[in-house]
């Protein structure tokens, strides 16, 4: 029979809609899903009728009807519906079957993909929204899916993860069949046979079968991803042939389990039972919970906010502050004054844990790397994750998802031994990587910690002499050495491998690290493993600083590059070649730098007992940074000032400060190697 | 250098007609200059600037618009006239100009705001040549509008160059 192409697309959203309900009753009450059910059946019902099936129609409605109290009972009952349903709708659209598209031949399924390729855009060129929602929800679930894979692959027992898989990769198929994207439903389908078959408790997931579905989670990635390029007019990259491999891979281990592994999954099937016995859908009641409670925010629009809320703040602090208002003696004025206050600073305080994420789809990402790493390298490395849940500004975890990833590599390319190895040391034979994140004060601090061979002091001496990095005969402490590998052009693995030693290095993570305002950290015991602790700030977008004066100029110098501040004496100050250069602090002496004088500033403090030193410390550097006074301590909103000023040296940015004025902010690093640069001209 | 002037007032002769249009004309001593209003933000009065160091005598420094931090720029001293104290009428015009990267918005701190003015095409002459030490590149034409000659500017081309003059300061 043939159809319209309106008919068709309608037909594909029946099938998407079936598919859906059948998951979702197959799975099991959940009051939650009623809504969700009573929505698609509404949607069912419209569709059969505009496709005339009228027996069909009428039990819909019916069901429709009672549809807004779904018990256990009105489950099966609309279990036996959909089922019916599905027969009826097969045979109206002219396929047979339940599975439309896995009788098609496996290796050729290249060519009807092809044939395919104008049905994908037919919906989607018209609605350019619908395919971006598409998209940006399809990607969410790969995400997910790939996430709960490697939790399954730990646990192949847990009926529940495996539903969790299936589930999402059921909506992608059904969401991509609504938009006639036929190329994604098609080959969604095939990987979501394999897994209905897992549920059932007729096949079992072995390695093999993960990794399919993890490479199906790739390919489904790339080809969803560029769909909207697609719409553009772009071609599309020829995942063709991947596609037509894993299904074959998915045949092949579909076929072979009939042959000789049933035995085993018939005995694997109670054992799920047993699982699933116990809380049913305790964890999927909850996340749907979650995902009804959170919105989409495009990120403009929440810095626009950020921004606003800012200023709030400071035009609340002005007002506060007014000297004039001051000396009002009411005390409701005062009362009421204190509460907007109070309200300005919560609103602060939540519009900035907006920009807030959970740190968990980046550790997710990296137990993926983990996994396919060991599997290259033949290394068998335990992940072990804690604090997933630990939130972080989404710029930082954006900008440390690169360093991170390059760690991990790290770790497992020239930290963690091989089996033989480990067993000669007298280890247990896996490897075992910690990841982990937790809040500190305001910082985020991120381990990550192998108990590989650690590092090897002498290897990386020799290394450091060899390139002149350290003179001959330069003795260091071992904290000293370890921090040799974060120089540029030090790397000491023996060999480039796949994996790692490509050129860059230690130095650049520790850069990005830095550019975040962070800090990164070594421990190394040689035989036993190396942990690097990262120190972020929560966020960029608030600065803690010590509010400096000069004449009358107030700057922002951030408190984690400060050391300590100080009142100097007379004899704490010494002299070169005629004016104090130097200061003692206890047994440490470091040079003085005026920042009046760096940054000609007239009518600055000149008498240093009379100024404030404040020690500025970065990479190992120390100055005595001399100002006029400290004002005080305060959190402050970062500003950029803008392409104007990006080469300045020694200002981070600008704050708008309590009395409206700008603030520069101070860049400790930028500091310390203007009073190398100005040094040295004085020299 | 004199053929490089040669072309653009060859280029300029071609362009005048698009100059004609309303201009927010202000003063430099006693010099006259338009700046076309579509590139104008608004005018405020001066605002506490703080200095940035490192940053060639004309950039002043920046200041805080509503929230925003902008630099401004002193218009004398960019055009190498002598400093003169501000005063009450010392003003700030916030313009908006085409940066490296996105669109930027500067302030640009003038003596005296004169007024809006509609320069029609028959008033624009192009930008003459005055030797060798003038700069008349950001010079887009010079109206003559009762008895008075106003120099319009192109802000694009004037200010741009300061993120290029930054990188000759650094």
């Amino acid at each position: 029979m043939p159809f319209t192409d309106q008919q068709r697309t309608t037909i594909q959203k029946v099938d998407a809609l079936l598919n859906r309900l059948g998951c979702d009753i197959a799975i099991g009450p959940a009051p939650e899903a009623a809504d969700a059910l009573r929505a698609a059946f509404i949607d069912l019902a419209v569709l059969l009728r505009a496709l005339g099936v009228a027996e069909l129609t009428a039990v819909a409605d019916s069901l429709l009807d009672r549809a807004g109290t779904v018990d256990a009972d009105r489950f099966s009952k609309l279990h036996a519906f959909v089922q019916d349903a599905w027969t009826l709708w097969s045979a109206t659209a002219g396929l047979d079957g339940v599975a439309p598209v896995a009788d098609l031949p496996p290796a050729p399924a290249a060519s009807p993909a092809v044939s395919a390729e104008d049905q994908d855009l037919v919906v989607l060129a018209s609605d350019p929204e619908m395919t971006q929602m598409f998209v940006a929800e399809a990607l969410d679930h790969l995400g997910t899916i790939e996430a709960t894979v490697l939790e399954l692959e730990t646990a192949p027992q847990d009926k529940r993860l495996l539903d969790d898989v299936f589930r999402p990769f059921h909506t992608i198929k059904g969401n991509a069949g609504a938009l006639g994207v036929v190329s994604v439903q098609e080959f969604a389908h095939h990987v979501e046979n394999l897994l209905d078959l897992a549920r059932a408790g007729k096949h079992r997931m072995g390695a093999e079968e993960f990794e399919i579905v993890l490479q199906a989670v790739d390919v489904l990635t790339t080809m969803i991803g560029e769909l909207p390029a697609r719409v553009a007019g772009q071609p599309p990259s020829d995942t063709g042939a991947i596609c037509a491999r894993l299904i074959s891979r998915i045949e092949r281990s579909v076929t072979g389990d009939s042959a000789s592994g049933s035995a085993a999954a018939v005995e694997a099937a109670p054992a799920l039972e047993a699982v699933t016995a116990d809380e049913p859908s305790v964890e999927t009641r909850q996340r749907r919970t979650e995902g009804a409670q959170s919105v989409k925010v495009d990120t403009s629009k929440l810095d626009s906010l950020i921004d606003m809320v800012g200023e709030l703040v400071i035009a609340q602090a002005l007002i506060y502050e007014d000297p004039n208002l001051q000396r009002i003696v009411d005390e409701r004025l005062q009362r009421n004054l204190a509460q907007v206050r109070r309200i300005t600073t919560d609103l602060q305080r939540d519009a900035m844990s907006m920009r807030l994420v959970p740190i968990k789809p980046t550790f997710q990402k990296l137990a993926r790397l983990v996994r396919d790493l060991s599997k290259k390298s033949g290394k068998v490395v335990d992940l072990v994750l804690a604090g997933e849940d630990t939130e972080l500004d989404r710029k930082v975890i954006e900008d440390i998802n690169d360093p991170l990833m390059h760690m991990v590599r790290n770790s497992i390319d020239h930290g963690i031994e091989t089996a033989d190895a480990r067993r000669r040391a007298g280890k247990r034979p896996e490897g075992r990587l910690h990841l982990s994140a937790s809040h500190q004060g305001g910082s985020v601090v991120i381990t990550i910690s192998d108990d590989g061979g650690g590092l090897n002091q002498e290897k990386i001496l020799k290394k450091a002499r060899e390139r002149n990095i350290v003179a001959p005969g330069e003795t260091l402490s071992a904290n000293e050495i370890h921090q040799l590998i974060f120089r540029p052009g030090f790397s000491t693995a023996e060999q480039v491998t796949e994996i790692s030693g490509r050129g860059v290095g230690m130095d650049v993570v520790r850069r990005n690290i830095e550019a975040l305002r962070g800090r990164i950290d070594i421990h190394s015991a040689e035989g036993q493993g190396t942990t690097f602790l990262i120190k972020l700030p929560l966020t960029l977008a608030i600065l803690d600083g010590l509010t400096l004066a000069v004449a009358e100029q107030r700057f922002v110098l951030p408190t984690f590059s400060v050391r300590e501040s100080l009142r100097p004496t007379a004899d704490q100050i010494h002299f070169v070649h005629g004016a104090p250069r130097m200061i003692q602090v206890r047994d440490q002496l470091m040079p003085l730098m005026w920042l009046g004088d760096a940054f000609q500033i007239a009518n600055a403090q000149t008498d240093v007992t009379e100024a404030t030193v404040v020690v500025v410390e970065d990479d190992g550097r120390r100055v005595g940074l001399v100002v006029d006074a400290l004002v005080g301590k305060q959190e402050v909103v970062v500003k950029s000032l803008g392409e104007t000023f990006t080469h300045v040296v020694g200002v981070a940015g600008g704050a708008i400060l309590g009395d409206g004025r700008v603030g520069l902010i101070l860049d400790g690093g930028g500091i310390i190697s203007l009073h190398s640069k100005t040094a040295m001209r004085a020299a | 250098m004199s053929s490089t002037t040669q072309t653009t007032g060859d280029k300029d002769r071609r362009d005048l007609s698009a100059l004609a249009g309303k201009y927010l004309t202000f003063r430099l001593g006693r010099e006259e200059y338009g700046l076309p209003v579509l590139k104008v933000r608004e005018i405020i009065k001066l605002l506490d600037i703080t200095a940035v160091p490192q940053a060639p005598p004309h950039v002043k420094g920046v200041v805080n618009l509503r929230g925003k931090v902008i630099p401004v720029v002193d218009l004398r001293l960019k055009f190498a006239l002598p400093p003169v104290p501000y005063d009450e009428q010392t003003s700030i015009i916030v313009v908006e100009i085409q940066g490296g990267h996105a669109k930027i918005q500067m302030g640009v701190i003038v003596e005296t705001v004169c007024e809006v003015l509609s320069i029609a095409v028959d008033e624009i002459e192009p930008t003459p040549h005055f030797g060798e030490h003038v700069r008349t590149d950001y010079m887009r034409g010079v109206a003559k509008v009762k008895g008075t000659v106003k120099i319009l500017l192109d802000l694009d081309r004037a200010f741009s160059a300061d993120s290029s003059d930054m990188s000759q300061v650094a």
